[in-house]
């Protein structure tokens, strides 16, 4: 027989890269006006793989699964920049217009900041791989729901039909919520009379049941968390009178208010706390394991090179470089900011880089346990590190925390493709090289699209935002841009003096005790149970019980073959749905 | 032990979460200050907004324009009823908000904090550490007996052979196989390796980890990883219908689990030599 090959088997492809790009650029351009628009982002990965799968499969006919992997995580990792940026620039925009010594904002560095973000993101991962995806096996549901979607071709008719049947009940879930067919959160608690800071409530979202059915049993200190936080602390909160009501105030507007305070006030920053010292503990224990992965790495391309052969992942000199250039560029922007001394521009990179690091861990650890990243709140803590150290330099802050958050998005993002590439075999010498070329994309693209849309009225008025001529008058083409809102609120109350430094340090060290604890991941979980709101918690929950259950009814071959795939079908369906359904209301907007 | 670990630990969170999540007494006077003036201010502004969607709206918006002025004013009426405010809603908005006191600074409120939660939390991460030594010391002990008993015990070598074993059998299957052949028995086979041998491995890991300790595990189970890996990448391959890249892979995978296998040999002599002599 012939055995000589006649064609290549695609890989790191001009097509797979052209295409991831291409994708990504598109992506990036349309997530950041959806962002703008509606206040969230949307996982990019999946879609991407979607795309490329239809493209590359079914298109042009290029049969590699391998090549999807790349396609995908070039796009994604290009799109990750627009969360990014959308969720810290803005609030710049924001406050200059009210405040015009803020308006001289300074492009260039904010480019560099975000491309530091994006380049540190990326090397980052590269030692913590081995640690998370090989030694600690964490989950990464969207990475595996990537994989699933991605060896379809060659599983069974049984595992490609529960993918199709899952993706189908996402679908139907999502269009009922976004109809209004069905609610956007089961308010069991309201059905018993129960006040707000006592809630049963689940939030109804295919793609979060799906992560508690892919992560099991390991994502039940996350359930045991948000209990604690709902069901225990707010109770006796309220019982012993940790919040003082408004009084006089109508009752339901009062147990409303104590509520949001609880949140607010208590667990959210308590959440955050709790997660900065799970993540130190984190690195300090994980760090045998990460010296021993780097040490592997230099043995592996020290091997590679005997043999003629390229290593399957980037030898440390990469991560020295990167990390390296990433901390000039952060250097020289932070130095670009009006205000900033050459050498306190040096101590703000410094610290910058620091928390880059630590933050870069917890949003991977989370993401790998839960799929839900508390982006958000590290991007606060950046900037509130920032002001402080900045002496109150809102562009400086912001700056910085634009890296943080691109650089952030980035290594959950890539953990996650990394994990879909171990699934599908995939070497990640190969999709780190690919991100790392074209790192620099999403910035550019999400910062233009986002100074285009700001600059777009000729008026001179903002583009988007709160006082911006479409929102005052109330029109489709408003852009609210809630995130920058947000941290312009956040900006504002730190000027103000308000920041909850007892519950990040209280926070931490609890985050740093209960990290002893033989239980992996333990003190990021209850972290972000705290941070997030409860009705997330609780449907993540009964997914990994649902999964408990049928792992111990029908045995753990059961969950491998056939929950898998149907908990993957119902992420898949879900980004896909929710893909099709903004950019319907943005077409819909604009013909209005 | 391990029932006085999970109590040490549940009743370390508990007094150690409570305790973290008061506040100072002048910081929830604060707040309280600063909800009543938001509140007012609110109830303000979404009448002033209703009021001006009620003046701009087109006849067919009309009636549910009237019926948002109509909410805003009963949630108005709600507020005067209950005493939150007596007279003019906009100068109780505003004397509210001058009424809101300074608020604390970031250190008055850590100060204030540990006068208020300080011994509670205190109390709860020292209980959260001591429970969790107890159950570190617990989960050495069970480790290693499972490590010892038939039942329990993580084979790293029998799954290493067996999947050695499993993957040259494969290389015969697929060496003279040309492109897009049909391979599905041999991905079935593939596929059982990793859920019936591999997967549980991983799963068990744990006792490898205490048998070792990180470093020594990292080395032989980031090959084994590597070796997994390279498995998945013969399944992706042989799917696509590239035999070729198949074989590559099969070979790269055969070197992992071969480097993994030496590597925890060598680990556990290291170990046996480590280990005091029996008596």
């Amino acid at each position: 027989m012939n055995r000589a090959p006649t064609r290549s088997y695609p890989e790191l492809s001009v097509v797979g890269v052209a295409l991831g790009a291409l994708q990504g650029v598109v992506m990036t351009a349309a997530f950041v006006y959806i962002a703008l628009k509606l206040g969230f982002g949307l996982a990019g990965s999946t879609v991407a793989a979607i795309i490329g799968f239809t493209l590359l499969r079914g298109v042009l006919r290029r049969r590699s699964i391998i090549e999807n992997n790349i396609n995908q995580t070039v796009a994604s990792g290009i799109n990750t920049a627009s969360a990014g940026v959308v969720f810290t620039l803005p609030a710049l925009l924001l406050l200059s217009v009210d405040d015009p010594s803020l308006q001289g904002y300074p492009i260039g560095a904010l480019i560099f900041a975000a491309i530091a973000g994006s380049l540190m993101g990326i090397v980052l991962i590269i030692p913590l791989r081995k640690q998370m995806v090989e030694l600690e096996r964490l989950r990464f549901p969207s990475g595996i729901a990537v994989g699933t979607l991605l060896r379809s071709p060659g599983e069974g008719l049984t595992q490609g039909a529960l993918l199709m049947v899952g993706a189908a009940v996402a679908a139907a879930l999502t269009l009922g919520v976004n109809l209004a067919f069905v609610p956007e959160e089961l308010d069991l608690g309201g059905l018993f009379a129960l006040p707000p800071w006592l809630p049963i409530a689940l939030y109804v979202s295919a793609a979060n049941l799906g992560a508690g059915l892919l992560s099991g049993k390991g994502g039940l200190p996350f359930a045991a968390g948000g209990v604690l936080a709902w069901w225990v602390i707010s109770p006796i909160a309220v019982g012993a009178g940790w919040v003082e009501p408004i009084a006089p105030l109508p009752a339901t507007v009062q147990s409303g208010w104590m509520a949001g305070e609880i949140y607010a006030e208590m667990l959210r920053p308590l959440g955050i706390g709790l997660l900065i010292g799970g993540a130190l503990a984190g690195v300090f224990s994980a760090l045998p394991a990460v010296t021993g992965a780097m040490k592997s790495l230099a043995a592996a391309a020290k091997v590679a090179r005997q043999r003629g052969a390229s290593p399957e992942e980037l030898p440390p000199k990469w991560v020295y470089a990167g990390m390296g250039g990433a901390f000039v560029l952060m250097w020289l922007s932070a130095w670009f900011a009006p205000g900033i001394g050459f050498f306190h521009a040096l101590l703000i990179a410094v610290v910058g880089a620091v928390w880059l690091g630590l933050a870069g861990v917890i949003v991977a650890t989370a993401t790998g346990h839960t799929d839900i990243s508390p982006l958000s709140g590290l991007s606060l803590i950046a900037v509130t590190l920032m002001y402080f150290l900045t002496g109150g330099n809102v562009t400086a802050s912001i700056l910085i925390g634009v890296a943080v958050c691109v650089a952030i998005n980035q290594c959950a993002d890539m953990m996650s493709d990394l994990k879909t590439g171990h699934l599908v075999g995939a070497r990640p010498r190969d999709q780190q090289v690919a991100q790392l070329l074209l790192c620099w994309v999403g910035p550019l693209v999400a910062i233009g699209v986002l100074m285009l849309l700001w600059t777009l009225p000729p008026d001179g008025s903002p583009g988007f935002g709160p006082q911006s001529t479409a929102c005052l008058e109330g029109t489709a083409q408003c852009l609210s841009a809630p995130q920058g809102d947000a941290l312009q609120s956040v900006l504002a109350a730190l000027s103000r003096g308000d920041s909850a430094l007892d519950k990040y340090i209280s926070g931490a060290a609890l985050g740093g005790a209960l990290s002893i604890f033989p239980i992996g991941g333990v003190a990021v979980l209850v972290g972000l149970a705290m941070y997030l709101p409860f009705s997330i918690t609780l449907g993540y929950g009964v997914g990994c019980l649902i999964s408990m259950g049928l792992g111990k009814r029908f045995g753990p071959r059961f969950v491998g073959r056939k929950l898998v795939p149907f908990a993957a079908g119902l992420i898949v369906g879900e980004a896909l749905i929710q893909l099709a359904w903004s950019l319907g209301l943005l077409a819909l907007g604009g013909a209005q | 032990m391990r029932a006085l670990a999970w109590f040490l630990l549940l009743v370390g969170v508990l007094l150690g979460a409570a305790g973290a999540a008061l506040n100072a007494e002048e910081h929830q006077q604060y707040r309280a200050e600063l909800g009543l003036a938001i509140t007012l201010e609110r109830a303000e502004q979404a009448r002033l907004r209703a009021a001006d969607r009620l003046a701009e709206a087109p006849p067919e918006e009309a009636a549910s324009a009237r019926d948002a002025l109509a909410a805003a004013d009963v949630a108005i009426e709600a507020l005067r009823e209950a005493g939150t405010f007596e007279g003019d809603l906009a100068q109780a908005a505003a004397s509210a908000r001058a009424a809101v006191s300074r608020v604390p600074t970031p250190i008055e409120r850590l100060i204030g904090w540990l006068r208020v939660g300080g011994i509670p939390w205190g109390l709860g991460v020292v209980a959260i550490g001591a429970g969790a030594w107890l159950a570190r010391r617990e989960q050495a002990r069970t480790t290693s007996s499972a490590a010892t008993s038939e039942r329990g015990a993580v084979d790293f070598l029998a799954a290493v052979d067996s999947a050695i074993e499993v993957l040259n059998e494969t290389g015969e299957a697929i060496a003279d196989l040309p492109l897009d052949a049909p391979t599905f028995t041999v991905r079935t086979r593939i596929d059982a390796l990793q859920d019936e041998v591999l997967t549980p491995l991983v799963e068990g890991r744990g006792q490898l980890i205490a048998r070792h300790g990180l470093t020594t595990f990292a080395v032989y189970f980031g090959a084994f990883s590597a070796g997994e890996r390279n498995l998945a990448r013969v399944w992706s391959a042989l799917t696509d219908g590239h035999t070729p890249t198949a074989r590559d892979a099969l070979q790269a995978s055969l070197q992992s689990f071969e480097h993994a296998r030496a590597a925890y040999v060598q680990a556990e002599t290291a170990s046996a030599t480590a280990a005091p002599a029996p008596d």
